[in-house]
């Protein structure tokens, strides 16, 4: 599985400084690497324990800096949802 | 002659323009006079024919209240009524689904835990006294409704229709309700809001959860929130129900969860039993067949918020709304049910039970999945020993049961 779209990529190069929101699939409990995640300038919302992973805001460019983690399984957008 | 016009299109007849468009159904004789007449009628636009039903002989007209003496003269005549919208309050569309004669099995959710993940309810509402057995948010406050979608949805699956002596029944009304605020008062929220809600589901142990919600992005299954839900119903044992959405007609028109594989994914009906055109239709981005099957779902009248914001008022505890939102929840308190009936039954067999149960309404099998539910065929089949079956249910290739579909009328 590709860790993101390639979409998704074009997207944030498009516009580094922007500002984004990710759900960030991740190797095993995700409270390991939060410490990196602050440390790369995002903040983190919800942790997921069955599948696990993060939401997190951050930079774009930030964003793209996750694909060079080996922890980091896939970025994709945390995409808005609506009631039907 | 004004015998054959019922009262109250008599008097719509008084108060109408002679050129107001009138839209009346006319029952008629098995007589070609009639027809010839319409079609005559059509060439010169003076009538447009809006429906020729095939059980009776009756056709529903639009044409200038001038015209309506006319018609009443015409001997192939039988009587004309004014054609009315109607509302499928939950009076209707439980019946409809033959949810009451599973209540009278003895079955009515009594011990069983439905998650529903929306807008939050209202817990002041007598619909669902005494039942919520847990309210959250993840979107701030308490998980009380300031949308009114999540105490109609919750109303349609397991409202006990208290303010309306009975009246306005949900389809489960003994079951536990656990209800998660994952959207706004927009009626708006992030996937990564519902996947919370969904764990926070989990760990209440609850048998079945609601998904009335949805993205607009079509989608192959392979996203963060269609992911755990698989997981959810494959790891856990959880069903879960999700809206096909509502941007319908075109097809691949389903965003996530509704792409996801385990899900039972709803799309709507009207109350003709036709799919809605707003209904989504499959197949997702990967070529499987979804919805999964369908459910009354426009015009239902149910559950009201106080602080509603969306829906039409009907009585004070009561309000109209139309959507795959409203077909979900019929899904999800028969699902309570058939696990009610057979608590042995893992999620692949109550989606199998309630696919193989629902009754084929000839339209694409993209737009009706396996068909309109129906709750008494699934409790039969949820109660047969379980035959070995493959794993996954409803999720071939959708050509592949389009080419088992077409081979059975061919």
């Amino acid at each position: 599985m590709e860790k993101m779209t390639p979409a998704l990529h074009r997207k944030l190069g498009a516009s580094p400084d922007s500002m984004v929101a990710l759900i960030v699939r991740t190797d095993g409990d995700p409270a390991r690497y939060l410490p990196r995640l602050a440390e790369m300038g995002f903040v983190v919302g919800h942790q997921f324990r069955l599948l696990p992973g993060v939401a997190v805001r951050g930079r774009a460019r930030a964003a793209l800096s996750l694909l060079d983690e080996a922890w980091v399984l896939r970025v994709e957008e945390d995409q808005p949802v609506t009631a039907m | 002659m004004a015998y054959k016009i019922s009262p109250d299109l008599q008097l719509r007849m008084r108060s109408a323009a002679a050129t107001q468009p009138l839209r009346i159904i006319v029952r008629h004789q098995e007589s070609p006079t009639f027809m010839r007449a319409a079609a005559h009628a059509l060439r010169t636009g003076e009538i447009a024919i809006r429906r020729q039903y095939r059980l009776v002989s009756a056709t529903v007209l639009e044409l200038p209240a001038a015209h309506l003496d006319v018609l009443m003269q015409d001997d192939t005549v039988e009587y004309i009524w004014p054609d009315l919208p109607v509302h499928t309050c939950l009076d209707v569309s439980v019946p409809r689904i033959r949810a009451p004669q599973v209540w009278n099995l003895g079955l009515r959710g009594e011990g069983m835990r439905i998650a529903i993940l929306d807008t939050g309810i209202d817990p002041q509402h007598p619909d669902f006294a005494g039942r919520i057995a847990a309210m959250t948010s993840f979107v701030g406050g308490d998980g009380s409704d300031d949308n009114g979608h999540g105490t109609h949805v919750a109303g349609i699956a397991a409202g006990s229709g208290a303010a309306s002596n009975g009246r306005f029944r949900g389809v489960a009304p003994a079951a536990s309700l656990y209800i998660a605020k994952v959207l706004d008062s927009n009626g708006d929220g992030l996937m990564s809001n519902v996947m919370a809600g969904i764990e926070w589901a989990v760990a209440h142990n609850v048998h079945v959860i609601n998904l009335s919600l949805g993205g607009d992005t079509p989608g192959d299954g392979s996203d963060a929130l269609s992911t755990l839900c698989d997981q959810v119903v494959r790891q856990l044992g959880i069903v879960i129900c999700v809206a096909a959405g509502n941007h319908g007609p075109a097809n691949s028109t389903i965003g996530a969860p509704g792409v996801a594989r385990r899900v039972i994914t709803v799309g709507a009906v009207d109350d003709t039993d036709h799919v809605a055109s707003f209904s989504s239709r499959g197949p997702t981005l990967d070529g499987r067949l979804k919805p999964d099957i369908v459910f009354p779902g426009t015009g239902i009248v149910s559950a009201r918020a106080t602080n509603a914001r969306v829906g039409r008022p009907i009585q004070p505890h009561y309000a109209e709304l139309s959507g795959t939102s409203m077909a979900t929840p019929h899904a999800t308190g028969a699902v309570a049910l058939l696990l009610q009936a057979n608590p042995n039954l893992k999620p692949e067999d109550v989606k199998r039970a309630l696919l193989g149960g629902a009754i084929d309404l000839n339209e694409m099998p993209t737009a009706q999945g396996s068909g309109r539910g129906d709750l008494l065929a699934a409790y039969q089949r949820a109660m047969r020993p379980v035959p070995a079956q493959p794993e996954e249910v409803a999720s071939e290739n959708w050509w592949g049961q389009l080419r088992r579909v077409l081979g059975s009328i061919w």
